[in-house]
């Protein structure tokens, strides 16, 4: 499973099937190497809109209605297919307030902005996490990181555009203070073709 | 027998949705100014809506997501939600269109100056809408705008006889004029944006997922697409070679959706006119229903909240606050006097503006085998949608510019 690909942005649902918000943001413990919490609501995603999102906040402080901001704890998680990830959750009912992140957590959102600097000093973008897929509600562990030297710009701030796309095991990468180390120099880093996969979430089985 | 059935529904439907007001104003103006030389512009364009149309279909049935639910996935918030607001933006500026073209039936009909009609279009709108499950919305509207094949019916028939080797050789053979180059320009790129209009794909994605098709009905998809559009696009062709072969000889630029009719007219006498204005407004009918629906939808798919038309509204506040909210600024336009036949030149220049970034991630995904699975595009398919992505692209570098030169007008 590849954390931008199959966890950001999918569908939230309840127990029963229906929908109940997206995957805005996820928290990754990056200490432990661990995916922790999936974060959705309004709040999560005005902080990832810079100007615009810090005057939608304003505009509902004002109005007396707070984005609303929601935590659901990876123990919340029954199925993650293709298409949606279900929550042990009734329709209706608000996602239980999870305990706090653990110290080494960061967002995805600020992660894949952080600069990649390569063994032989070049500099590569963040473009996803792969992570293992165990059945829940079993932690998904984080199993290496997926890097591009695609610019941001060339990519248009799209989230799956990249070139020469490179796998980094976990264990050769170090976060610094706002940059990520990798060990190896570029040349050695595997193609992501040729990585370690643990495989995608299931697709759904199309009815006939 | 009932997938037949279903492909028939879908091509009839697909049929009296392809016009709508953008068709209705924009195909009788060029014709009359530029007689068949946009022919193959248009045909063209019905081709390129044919290949949109199919692969958003065929994105909805591999994937059992929408369009926007992709666009979300594939292209992340930040490029989505640009993706998102310019489909917004286009929606509401085309209700704006299709309210004002109800409104003007409203008007030929009663003899009232059509503001008189504006506020009982858009409020019987937002009940049919609130009412009305999704196949009543879909079928009424759509079934209602064949009688608008009393144009190409009455063509056949009328006594001007249609010079066949004419238009075939226009077809196959643009004739460029000689002076008026830029209204010209204008006028390719309004046939285009009638023709090819993102809130359509939007919808028909959405459709797919409103109705439950499953992979056994990618048949009736490519059906609906190919033989819906196709068959749609007559009735634009016969409005822009009625005019081509009424109005450019004596030199009349139609201005009204009155002078329009007359293309009925011609071929029936005057019972006619009120056969082409039931088309008209089912096909303006249908449109408003498509723009005012494709935003909520739009909006709910991206931001991952229940929707549905066939679903009571107090189980899917939001989708229908957001349709309530499109049809009511809609109206506030409409109230402080824009002209409607002016905002339709505008849709139609702007939405060909917001076509690439509408198209792009369709074709990205259609050839993304993480979704598509063994349905992804084929070469004609990534061919044609490429062709058709560059051009548009072409287009809409020019349609800003247009849009201020021209001032709204063909």
């Amino acid at each position: 499973m590849e954390l931008a690909r199959d966890l950001l942005d999918h569908q939230l649902v309840y127990g029963t099937g229906d929908a109940t918000g997206r995957c805005d943001d996820v928290e990754v413990d990056v200490e432990a190497g661990y995916v922790g919490r999936l974060l959705t609501g309004g709040a999560v995603l005005a902080d990832q809109l810079g100007a615009v999102g810090r005057v939608a906040t304003w505009l509902a402080r004002r109005r007396g209605r707070p984005l609303r901001r929601d935590e659901a704890d990876w123990s919340l998680v029954t199925t993650v297919r293709h298409y949606e990830i279900k929550l042990a959750l009734a329709p209706g009912s608000k996602v239980p307030p999870a305990a706090g992140s653990a110290a080494g957590t960061v967002r995805w959102s600020d992660l894949r902005r952080r600069g990649v600097i390569t063994g032989d000093r070049r500099r590569m973008r963040v473009f996803d996490l792969r992570c293992s897929l165990p059945t829940p509600p079993d932690r998904p562990s984080i199993v290496g990181l997926v890097v591009t030297p695609s610019a941001r710009w060339w990519t248009l701030g799209s989230k799956r555009v990249g070139r020469d796309l490179r796998f980094v095991p976990w264990s050769e990468v170090a976060l610094d203070e706002g940059l990520i180390q990798l060990r190896q120099p570029f040349d050695a880093l595997v193609p992501l073709a040729t990585a370690p996969d643990p495989g995608a979430p299931p697709r759904k089985e199309l009815p006939t | 027998m009932s997938r037949l059935l279903a492909a028939t529904l879908g091509v009839v439907t697909a049929v009296g949705g392809f016009v709508d007001i953008g068709e209705l104003v924009a195909m009788p103006a060029t014709g009359a100014a530029f007689r068949f030389a946009l022919l193959p512009v248009l045909l063209l364009s019905t081709v390129g809506a044919m290949v949109y149309a199919e692969m958003a279909g065929r994105i909805e049935l591999a994937s059992q997501r929408t369009v926007f639910e992709i666009i979300r996935e594939r292209l992340g918030l930040q490029m989505g939600l640009v993706v998102l607001v310019i489909g917004l933006l286009l929606n509401v500026i085309t209700l704006i269109a299709e309210i004002g073209g109800m409104a003007f039936v409203a008007e030929l009909v009663f003899g009232q100056g059509y503001l008189w009609f504006v506020v009982p279009m858009a409020v019987g709108l937002a009940l049919f809408e609130l009412f009305g499950r999704w196949s009543l919305l879909e079928n009424v509207p759509s079934f209602l705008g064949l009688a608008l094949l009393v144009v190409p019916i009455g063509l056949l028939t009328g006594s001007i006889p249609v010079p066949w080797h004419a238009l075939a050789t226009h077809a196959v053979w643009p004739h460029l004029p000689t002076q008026d180059h830029v209204l010209f320009v204008t006028a390719v790129i309004a046939v285009l944006g009638a023709a090819m209009s993102p809130y359509e794909w939007y919808f028909y994605s959405s459709g797919g997922q409103e109705e439950e098709w499953t992979v056994r009905d990618l048949g009736v998809n490519r059906a609906t697409a190919i033989l819906g559009f196709g068959l749609g696009s007559i009735l634009a062709v016969s409005l822009m070679v009625g005019a081509g072969l009424l109005f450019y000889p004596n030199g009349l630029q139609p201005n009204h959706l009155g002078q329009t009719g007359l293309l009925a007219a011609y071929g029936f006498g005057k019972t006619a006119i009120w056969l082409f204005l039931a088309g008209a407004f089912g096909c303006v009918l249908g449109a408003a229903i498509e723009t005012s629906l494709a935003a909520a939808q739009g909006t709910a798919q991206f931001f991952g909240w229940p929707w549905g038309s066939s679903r009571a509204p107090r189980d899917v506040p939001a989708f229908t606050a957001i349709y309530l909210a499109a049809i009511a600024v809609a109206l506030v336009f409409l109230l402080l006097g824009f002209d409607p036949i002016k905002v339709t030149i505008v849709s139609l220049l702007f939405g060909v503006a917001g076509l690439p970034l509408t198209l792009a991630p369709m074709l990205m995904v259609a050839n993304d085998t993480h979704y598509m699975d063994d349905q992804t595009n084929g070469p004609l398919a990534n061919v044609l949608g490429v062709l058709f992505l560059v051009i548009l692209t072409v287009a809409a570098s020019a349609a800003f510019p247009l849009v201020v030169i021209s001032g709204g007008a063909i």
